[in-house]
């Protein structure tokens, strides 16, 4: 086993006993909700998986005193955290993919009261061109978090943690007004380059876009966690 | 004799606090009491030696390794015992086990599973639930556990009840008993050091005051004692630490001006903690009068 499996497994260890009841429940009620078609539901439950496993990592990288001990080296320690933090998140949007197959295909929401069958019926019911832009949103949801997440903990280990909330802060904020700015854009049908580009209008091209995503994500995740190791594997602990 | 861990010329400057130029070894199969006020340097140093600290010039050897470049080797024959629990405290004995297991090639679960019993340790308890004792009890199993041939402590002893420090230093007795480990503990509490310690280093405001076996520093030093008209005033220039009151005075003084003692003045053993003290009061007293100068 290498040093970086090594880290993994250590901190698999550590965070196991804390969020897997969570994120077993929330995958289970994501599934159960898109057994019944409520897909919206599963977005947001399967955005909180995303997003609480890695948080455990970020807290986890606190033990620096630990890893400071262990017959390891910090490069090693930091590659295993970015890339826990990627699997992690690319798990998260397989089970994103996975809800919304299984909202598409099941008929269960039928059994359900009148006024929820009719929400998820009529959801069920739209084109398979348009459902499958919710793959390619799920994916930027992904794409986003991750770059986001991998951003932070490269600056919370070059920098401090401080500093790392603080940008985190500013790229939120920058990046909901562009894509405000955009969305209103296109709806006005002043970008409609940039509309095909974002939004493919075939199958494939989604796809496509889909995998682009994936691969800036990881391009960006392997880019940071460079720098990580570049910057701060002589750093003091 | 071979040492386990040498130091020379450490360098290592920070805001406000450096270590100077602290150099000192331990040889094998044989416990090393550091001792030093708190901010004395006494982690600083621990951190440099482990490789956490980046050291501005100096060289550590631990085992005869470059603790820099080789310190992924010396850390698979190291154990290190903090004042506080490094590992995650919601986990059971038995998951940091396997937690931990991987990363040492000599990692033994026998022995693991035998010093959790023989200390008195559950291994399906939280770890952040054991006590202070049982925290540093661990730490030490786990030390064991993957065969390590030099312990470092930090602090271990402070916070612990009398009948846990008991046990601790017996725990570290018995684990030089071989003659090829060492121990290197830092505390301030000096009375550990004088029932265990082979060697001493005496670090103050980051300066090696002194270093040695225990015997040479009670060689080194006496508490002087008499009125003040009785010593003379070349004398009273080379005392430590020298405190007057109603009735005559005290300090500390180098055994090599013992022959200036004359009759009618005291002298007795000074014990490290009276050196400690001293010293600090002479800092203390020379920066008085430095003030007073400007």
């Amino acid at each position: 086993m290498n040093d970086i499996m090594k880290m993994i497994r250590f901190d698999l260890i550590s965070v196991s006993s804390l969020t897997v009841p969570y994120v077993a429940i929330f995958v289970v009620v994501s599934i159960i909700a898109s057994l019944f078609g409520l897909t919206f539901g599963i977005l947001c439950g399967l955005n909180f998986v995303m997003i609480i496993a890695p948080i455990q990592g970020i807290n986890n990288s606190s033990c620096k005193r630990l890893y400071g001990m262990l017959p390891v080296r910090r490069s090693s320690v930091i590659k295993a955290l970015f890339t826990e933090m990627f699997v992690t998140m690319f798990i998260g949007e397989l089970l994103s993919f996975l809800c919304l197959f299984i909202c598409r295909i099941s008929s269960l929401y039928k059994i359900l009261p009148e006024k929820l069958s009719y929400i998820a019926g009529r959801f069920s019911g739209i084109p398979y061109s348009r459902y499958e832009k919710l793959y390619l949103l799920a994916a930027a949801i992904f794409a986003f978090i991750t770059i986001v997440l991998c951003f932070v903990q490269m600056r919370s280990e070059v920098k401090n943690m401080e500093t790392a909330i603080r940008e985190f802060i500013i790229i939120v904020a920058v990046f909901a007004a562009a894509v405000t700015f955009i969305s209103v854009m296109i709806y006005n049908e002043k970008l409609e380059a940039l509309k095909n580009i974002l939004l493919p209008r075939t199958s494939a091209g989604k796809w496509l876009s889909i995998a682009i995503l994936n691969a800036v994500t990881l391009a960006a995740a392997y880019l940071f966690c460079a720098v990580t190791v570049k910057k701060a594997s002589y750093k003091e602990l | 004799m071979e040492n386990i861990l040498e130091i020379k010329g450490l360098n290592k400057a920070y805001d406000g606090f450096a270590l100077k130029d602290v150099s000192f070894s331990l040889p094998k199969g044989y416990i090393m009491g550091f001792v030093g006020e708190n901010g004395s340097g006494k982690t600083t140093t621990i951190r440099s030696i482990l490789n956490m600290a980046n050291i501005d010039s100096g060289k550590i050897s631990v085992f005869g390794l470059d603790s820099v470049k080789d310190t992924i080797s010396i850390k698979e024959k190291l154990g290190v015992v903090f004042d506080s629990l490094y590992l995650a405290d919601h986990l059971t004995a038995k998951q940091i086990e396997k937690q931990l297991k991987p990363f040492y090639k000599d990692w033994d679960s026998k022995e693991f599973a035998g010093r959790l019993k023989s200390f008195g340790l559950p291994n399906n308890k939280r770890v952040g639930d054991f006590s202070k004792g049982m925290k540093m009890k661990l730490m030490i199993a786990i030390a064991l556990s993957h065969k390590a041939d030099f312990m470092i402590l930090d602090e271990p002893t402070s916070g612990l009840d009398p009948v846990a420090r008991d046990e601790l230093l017996d725990i570290l007795a018995e684990y030089i008993e071989d003659e090829n480990r060492s121990v290197l503990f830092s505390t301030h509490i000096t009375s550990d050091v004088e029932r265990i310690a082979d060697y001493v280093t005496i670090l103050h405001n980051g300066r090696v005051l002194f270093t040695g076996t225990k015997d040479e520093l009670s060689e080194k030093y006496v508490i002087l004692r008499g009125a003040e008209e009785d010593i003379s005033s070349a004398l009273r220039e080379k005392c430590i630490g020298f405190h007057g009151y109603r009735n005559g005075f005290d300090a500390l003084l180098s055994t090599e001006y013992l022959s200036e003692v004359t009759d009618k003045l005291e002298t007795e053993t000074a014990n490290i903690d009276e050196i400690l003290v001293y010293v600090a009061k002479e800092e203390k007293y020379e920066r008085h009068n430095e003030n007073d100068k400007v």
